[in-house]
């Protein structure tokens, strides 16, 4: 999901839960974020995705953005 | 000629004349030093000077890179237009050979001076070389910069074997990196275990089985006596201390790291293996300071002296080192760090210093859940925790506040583990 200037929409920006889904291509435009740049609060969010990939964090607190992708044991879109 | 001294209170200068501060080392502490003193002090001038040659990268995502998973772009953090939006000089290419604190300067390869009235050194470290026969051969590679990534995955995608040696946190990367590109490979290792400091067998076999899934197989009490090279001098065969042989035209070296002291000796910074710093990331000379892996820091939760690489560590030295510039005992530097391994489908976290202690606990609950924490005078200093992480946050907190677990070891380990199931006086923490 992008805004309308092409940049990531901030999950903050959205009411709705943010979610994760694995991905097996990165394209160059992406924000690509390892694992352990993020908060320790983002970090057991993450490592304790539901199965749905639905992701218990705080939507202002995090400095993740809708369409950025993290490299966990594989991965993933935030959406 | 009477010469008559000027003295400027030091407060007065601050505030109404511009600092000059300049940063050696553009990796993530020099960066976001930059950053937080351009927000502090918006008239002051500030240099960047930095031995490679492009501006900060993600050096914790170049492995994959490597891998031949990411592209490029996305490895890049900071545009050249990144340091011009902010006023900040950038100098690339450039190395510091000297540094003169009564002066105020230091002095480039070419000669060039610059002129500091605070200095910070985020000089970070160099790959330890292997001091064996060939181990500079066409083909051996060490893992540290971007372009070493270029390097690994230019050659690796091209090769049909390959040997690792170093069995650490930067050694998996490497293996991990022969194993996505599909060469099949030998993982050579003095002990009998992979990271045998921080982990136990148990713990270990759980990396060992994930590494063998992915054709990469383990050596135990191996390492290199030397490398056979070919008539063009390309590694050719790593052989061992026992004799055995292993063809490789791919070798990866990942043993460690030389801190880049060399050009702290003979000015009077205390320094060992790394730059000695308070907790404020000064060193013993108060206009230099020091931020990232390069420092030995007054760990205020260990209670001595302890260094890190890891990068979120770096990251916030760098923010402490440039509030302490700017007003010096504005902000300590008080961290749980944690390092993640992203390699396998199951997560990998290290926090603190696993390494040290004088007591460990740790326990098993399946072939790819494991735990141990490090203890030292009955308080957590760091832990290594496999396939959940959901704990880290409990045992952050035991740890930043020094809770004294004494007696409740098994406790610790219980795999639905709450902090309300310590007693006593740990708990009301």
């Amino acid at each position: 999901m992008s805004s309308q200037d092409g940049q990531p929409t901030s999950v903050a920006d959205v009411t709705t839960p943010p979610t994760v889904v694995p991905v097996s291509d990165v394209p160059s435009s992406a924000r690509v974020h390892h694992f352990d740049e993020l908060s320790e609060r983002t970090q057991v969010a993450l490592s304790t995705a539901t199965p749905t990939g639905r992701l218990d964090i705080d939507p202002s607190t995090t400095r993740l953005s809708r369409g950025d992708i993290v490299v966990f044991t594989e991965y993933l879109r935030i959406q | 000629m009477r010469e008559i001294a000027i003295h400027i209170n030091p407060e007065y200068k601050r505030r109404v004349m511009s600092q000059s501060y300049v940063i050696v080392g553009d990796g993530i502490a020099g960066a976001s030093a930059a950053e937080t003193l351009r927000e502090e002090e918006p008239d002051a001038d500030i240099t960047i000077i930095t031995d490679e040659g492009e501006p900060l990268y993600n050096r914790i995502l170049i492995k994959e890179f490597a891998k031949g998973k990411l592209p490029e772009a996305p490895i890049s953090i900071h545009e050249e237009s990144w340091y011009d939006d902010r006023d900040v000089d950038l100098v690339l290419n450039t190395l510091i050979t000297d540094i003169d604190p009564e002066g105020h300067t230091v002095t480039a390869h070419d000669g060039t001076e610059f002129d500091y009235d605070k200095l910070l050194l985020a000089i970070g470290g160099t790959p330890t070389q292997l001091p064996v026969e060939n181990s500079d051969a066409d083909g051996i590679h060490h893992f540290w910069t971007f372009q070493d990534a270029r390097d690994i995955k230019d050659h690796i995608e091209q090769a049909d074997n390959s040997v690792v040696i170093g069995a650490g946190l930067l050694g998996i990367d490497l293996a991990a990196i022969t194993a996505a590109q599909d060469v099949e490979g030998k993982y050579l290792m003095r002990g009998k275990a992979w990271w045998r400091y921080a982990l136990s067998q148990d713990g270990a076999e759980i990396i060992h089985n994930a590494l063998r899934e992915r054709n990469v197989e383990p050596v135990f009490d191996s390492g290199v006596d030397h490398f056979e090279v070919d008539d063009d001098g390309h590694v050719t065969t790593a052989v061992d201390p026992n004799d055995d042989h292993y063809d490789a035209d791919f070798v990866g070296i990942a043993i460690g790291l030389n801190f880049n002291t060399e050009i702290i000796d003979g000015t009077g910074i205390d320094y060992d293996n790394g730059i000695h710093t308070d907790e404020y990331m000064r060193t013993n000379h108060e206009d230099i300071f020091a931020a990232g892996d390069i420092t030995e820091f007054h760990d205020l939760i260990l209670g001595e002296r302890a260094q890190n690489g890891a990068w979120g560590s770096a990251k916030e030295q760098g923010t402490i080192a440039a509030k302490n510039m700017v007003e010096y005992g504005s902000e300590e530097f008080r961290w749980v760090s944690s390092y993640s391994i992203t390699h396998f489908d199951f997560p990998f976290l290290s926090f603190g210093h696993p390494t040290l202690g004088d007591d460990h606990v740790e326990a098993k609950y399946s072939d790819t859940e494991w735990r141990r924490l490090a203890i030292k005078d009955g308080k957590i200093v760091g832990g290594v925790l496999i396939g959940d992480l959901s704990p880290q946050t409990k045992y952050k907190k035991l740890m930043r506040e020094q809770v004294d677990v004494s007696g409740q070891k098994e406790v610790l380990v219980k795999q639905d583990f709450e902090l309300d199931d310590l007693e006593g006086a740990a708990a009301e923490q």
